[in-house]
């Protein structure tokens, strides 16, 4: 499972599952220059993206009837990534709509790979990463 | 045996005298005078008069008269009859044999024979009676009865009757043998006298018998002197063997009252009883010490364990004799005559009432040239002391002071190993004392331990450290130890009773302790001392010097090479205890051990201090390294991030979006920059202790200000709002003032919401009108009170937790859930801050932090006038 180069994105689950059919881009970090620069890569590359600032305002928009791709800080004031994921846990109706992929520093990527998520991209990443984590469920979004 | 008492003769006459020898002489001396009878006196030294010995006649017939079976013993049977011709006299007149028979047997006369003439053991003075007759003329005479009861006889006295009186006399006096040079007209001494006397009318001494009587007493004068010889130097023997058992009880027997009985047993067995006393004298103290006496036979029970003591004029004459003369001095004072009053001391005193006794001796106990003592001796005989036995005395008191002084040797040698045994007990003591507190590395417990041991050690009843303290100026009881109790720790608060103890203070520097302090290596406190060291002390130390009623105190200063370290302060309460010098050495020995173990405590926990802050430093830099990584992250993840975008759109991107971009980039790298700049800043303002490179000038604060808040703008989400009156200007260094502003705008920004306010605001004031914990009050002295700027950064942001509000001072620490917040920085920002406001001479502080509605972080700075008027100008870039 774990790519021979930890430096770019890493796929838990090669193949996407049928049901997730994201429609939306959510973004959500503390950090305004990470949101603004993750907007400013999305729209680059045709996405629309909405934004977030802690846990619990995406856990709002999740709640939502909508299907999300989730960019989602693992460190967070608030509700962090690690909590909204564990919350997600006991309402799995909801978290099988989404995928969520975890945003983590190098040092801390086990964390997050053990929080059940889709997919990891470590900090700090180039486009090429964004891109590649986009690419699967290309047809189902925007 | 046989012949006892008669009125005062002494008890030992009959041992005296060589009886059996005296018989025979006399039984010849009758022999070759056909005498019927024969008397023999002897001289009495200690009467002055001549006692009769020994009184022979021929047996009587009638056996009625014959003394008993146990005297008859000791009649011999004539070897040869002198003389045939005697008739047998008549019965009527006398009841002797036949002085023809063979079996005539020779009589003595014993003492229950009271009738018979000249009995054995009567007395007779000079002139007295027929002895005495004889004694006086000195020479051999013939006398006829009726001319000796005529002109001889005292007139009241009866003349014998009983059995046969005597005709004829034969007195001769036995004179002292001539000496080979002696003067032959002198007439020689008389020593004894013989009578040889006829019973039967018969019988009579003619003119050649007088001369051969003179013969044969001198012969029998010979004899005499021979065995008077031969018993003193049995008795010489006799002495020497008893002195020489003296002597050898020692040293092994040394007890000074076993001695002294052995002595005055000897003593008694040469002059018989009498009193006696041992005198020594201790040149050291110039003291006389009667250690044993006598009196009269009966020893003194108590004196040996308390001799009594006198100084020399006390006793004259002891000293003349003792220690002028230096050699025995024998006496028989008249206590009538004149000057009689300079014997006075020896009539008493410790010896009993001696004013009785006839003759006194004192013999001087000679070591080398010196004189240790006497014994003085008093007898009731005039001639107790003859020259024999003088100086057998002087022997034995010679061997005796041989004998004490070796006592006194041993008795010296002893004590001083029982000193050597007690100082390596004492050291032993001290040994494993040292071991005890050079192994303990907690400094009071050190010290609690040192004064225990040291109480012990010298069994003083209160013992206490006093530690050198702010730079010399007093000294701080850290330890007391005190057998009442009132200074112990009950052991369930420990810090309690080390506050209390260290309440008591005594000053140091400039009082008579540090005088004391330098002249000696150990000093005592008297009363007056105390009184004074009281009226300069604290509360506290004038109490404990008052309570624990010091009357001396022995004070050791306890230093560590020639550093101070304190002082240990030994007395027992109400005492005027002074130490013995080895108490002292040992005392001296274990405070300087105690000051280096003290200073190895303090060291060690200083080095334990040390190590914990290092630990809490490297705990810091840790939590300073991941913060700041973290830090770091953000701004590289937008460079990346932009950098790759910039690269994969560069086709499609319009210059507007190039730019913008670029411009993020920029910032981040800003940020990046900053970050850095602020680590080497704090690596730089470092340890407290390190100089700032600062450039003072007056710096107009409102402009101070706005460049700092124009740096932040761009890329804060908060309101920055300026209070500051710009005629207020601040002496000090420009740039740090912006970095400090900037540092406070940047962390109120990071703390507080989007949207909110931050307010900077700044007054003139008065230094003194500060809050106190604020004040640096060494700027107040002398009634200066200097004008301040006061700033306040004023956020509504989260607030700071109580916890850690003190803790954000510090270098590398940050709020604690910093990694978990959206709070950026290093965590040196308020470090730097303060450390740049100390220097520039004001302080900084969080004046007020509540959480959930903001924090108030203030500041001040010296207060200057403004250079020049400032009405309108808003932007003075030379700041």
């Amino acid at each position: 499972m774990i790519l021979n180069n930890p430096k770019s994105a890493i796929f838990l689950e090669p193949v996407p599952p049928q049901s997730r059919q994201p429609h939306k881009v959510l973004v959500v970090d503390d950090d305004p220059v990470i949101r603004d620069m993750m907007v400013d890569i999305l729209e680059m590359e045709g996405y629309t993206a909405t934004v977030a600032r802690n846990g619990f305002e995406a856990l709002e928009l999740l709640h939502q009837d909508e299907s999300y791709l989730v960019f989602l800080d693992m460190l967070m004031p608030g509700m962090s990534g690690k909590e909204l994921c564990r919350e997600l846990e006991s309402e799995p109706h909801i978290r099988q709509r989404h995928v969520i992929v975890m945003m983590s520093a190098l040092d801390r990527i086990d964390e997050a790979m053990r929080c059940k998520v889709e997919a990891v991209m470590p900090k700090p990443f180039l486009v090429d990463d964004v891109v590649r984590v986009l690419e699967p469920y290309q047809e189902t979004l925007q | 045996m046989s012949i006892a008492t008669w009125g005062d003769a002494e008890p030992q006459a009959n041992d005296a005298y060589p009886m059996k020898l005296l018989k025979k002489l006399l039984q010849q001396m009758m022999q070759q005078f056909t005498a019927q009878g024969g008397v023999l006196a002897l001289y009495d030294e200690t009467l002055g008069q001549m006692v009769v010995r020994l009184h022979l006649r021929m047996r009587l017939t009638s056996p009625a008269v014959v003394g008993s079976p146990v005297e008859s013993e000791e009649t011999v049977p004539l070897a040869r009859h002198a003389s045939g011709s005697g008739e047998v006299p008549a019965s009527s007149t006398g009841h002797l044999r036949r002085l023809s028979q063979p079996l005539t047997e020779l009589e003595e006369i014993t003492v229950e024979q009271h009738a018979v003439l000249f009995p054995p053991g009567t007395i007779y003075a000079h002139g007295h009676d027929l002895i005495g007759y004889i004694w006086r003329h000195n020479e051999p005479d013939i006398i006829r009865h009726e001319e000796y009861l005529r002109s001889i006889l005292p007139a009241r006295q009866a003349p014998p009757t009983s059995h046969g009186t005597p005709t004829w006399y034969l007195g001769v006096p036995i004179q002292e043998p001539a000496l080979p040079t002696g003067d032959l007209e002198r007439k020689r001494r008389v020593i004894g006298v013989v009578i040889l006397y006829q019973v039967s009318p018969g019988l009579s001494f003619s003119q050649k018998h007088r001369h051969d009587a003179s013969q044969f007493a001198e012969r029998i004068a010979l004899y005499l002197q021979n065995d008077q010889l031969q018993r003193s130097q049995q008795a010489m023997n006799s002495y020497m063997k008893q002195l020489q058992q003296i002597s050898m009880a020692f040293p092994t027997a040394v007890q000074l009252r076993k001695l002294v009985e052995d002595v005055y047993a000897f003593v008694k067995s040469v002059i018989g009883p009498c009193s006696m006393l041992l005198t020594f004298y201790d040149r050291d103290t110039d003291r006389l010490y009667d250690v044993f006496a006598v009196d009269k036979g009966q020893p003194s029970a108590d004196l040996p364990e308390h001799p009594l003591v006198f100084t020399p004029d006390k006793r004259p004459m002891w000293w003349h004799v003792a220690q002028e003369k230096k050699t025995p001095l024998k006496l028989s004072p008249d206590r009538y005559e004149p000057g009689a009053s300079q014997y006075e001391e020896l009539f008493k005193g410790t010896w009993g009432d001696q004013s009785q006794a006839a003759s006194f001796l004192l013999l001087p106990m000679r070591m080398f040239t010196r004189v240790v003592g006497t014994l003085s001796l008093a007898s009731a005989r005039p001639d107790a002391f003859t020259p024999n036995k003088i100086q057998v005395l002087e022997t034995m008191v010679q061997i005796i002071t041989v004998s004490i002084e070796n006592a006194k040797l041993y008795d010296r040698a002893s004590r001083m190993v029982a000193r050597a045994r007690h100082r390596e007990e004492s050291l032993a003591t001290m040994n494993s004392a040292l071991q005890a507190i050079s192994t303990v590395l907690n400094v009071s417990e050190l010290l609690h331990k040192f004064v225990e041991v040291v109480g012990q050690m010298v069994k003083a009843e209160m013992c206490a450290f006093f530690q050198v303290r702010n730079n010399e100026e007093k000294l701080v009881a850290r330890a007391i130890y005190d057998t009442s109790g009132k200074y112990r720790s009950n052991g369930s608060n420990k810090e309690r009773h080390r506050e209390l103890i260290e309440m008591i203070s005594l000053p140091f520097k400039g009082s008579l302790l540090s005088d004391l302090i330098e002249s000696d290596t150990f000093f005592y406190l008297d009363e007056n001392n105390i009184e004074e060291l009281e009226r300069i002390s604290d509360e506290a130390g004038a109490l404990f010097l008052r309570e624990t009623r010091i009357k001396r105190m022995l004070m050791i200063p306890v230093r560590y090479q020639n550093e101070m370290v304190g002082i240990l302060a030994v007395h027992t309460p109400g005492e005027d205890r002074i130490f013995r010098p080895e108490e002292v050495s040992a005392l001296l020995a274990i405070s300087a051990q105690a000051a280096s173990a003290i200073r190895n405590a303090e060291l060690f926990s200083q080095i334990q201090d040390a190590n914990v802050e290092l630990q809490r430093m490297d705990k810091l830099k840790d939590e300073f390294i991941v913060t700041a990584s973290h830090e770091l992250r953000t701004p590289l993840s937008a460079v990346s991030g932009y950098a790759s975008l910039l690269k994969r759109q560069s086709t499609r991107l319009t210059p507007q979006q190039v730019w913008r971009y670029a411009s993020k980039i920029g910032a981040a790298a800003q940020q990046i920059t900053e970050l850095v700049g602020n680590m080497t800043e704090a690596a730089k303002v470092g340890n407290i202790d390190k100089k700032l490179d600062l450039q003072f000038g007056p710096v107009q604060l409102f402009a101070a200000a706005e460049m700092a808040t124009h740096m932040l703008t761009v890329s804060i989400e908060q309101e920055i709002k300026l209070q500051i009156d710009p005629n207020l200007w601040v002496y000090c260094d420009g740039l740090h003032l912006k970095q400090v502003l900037t540092n406070l705008l940047d962390n109120a920004s990071k703390y507080s919401p989007p949207g909110t306010k931050i307010t900077v605001m700044a007054h003139a004031l008065k230094l003194s009108q500060l809050p106190d914990d604020q004040i640096d009050f060494s700027q107040l002295v002398d009634g200066n009170d200097p004008e301040v700027v006061l700033v306040r950064v004023c956020d509504e942001g989260e607030g700071i937790p109580l916890e850690d509000q003190e803790k954000i001072f510090d270098k590398f620490v940050r709020a604690s859930r910093s990694l978990t917040t959206t709070v950026r920085g290093t965590g040196l920002g308020l470090y730097i801050c303060r450390r740049y406001i100390e220097a520039m001479g004001g302080r900084l502080w969080l004046e007020v932090s509540i959480p959930g509605e903001g924090s108030v972080f203030s500041f001040y700075l010296p207060r200057l006038e403004a250079p020049v008027p400032m009405e309108e100008s808003h932007d003075p870039e030379q700041s």
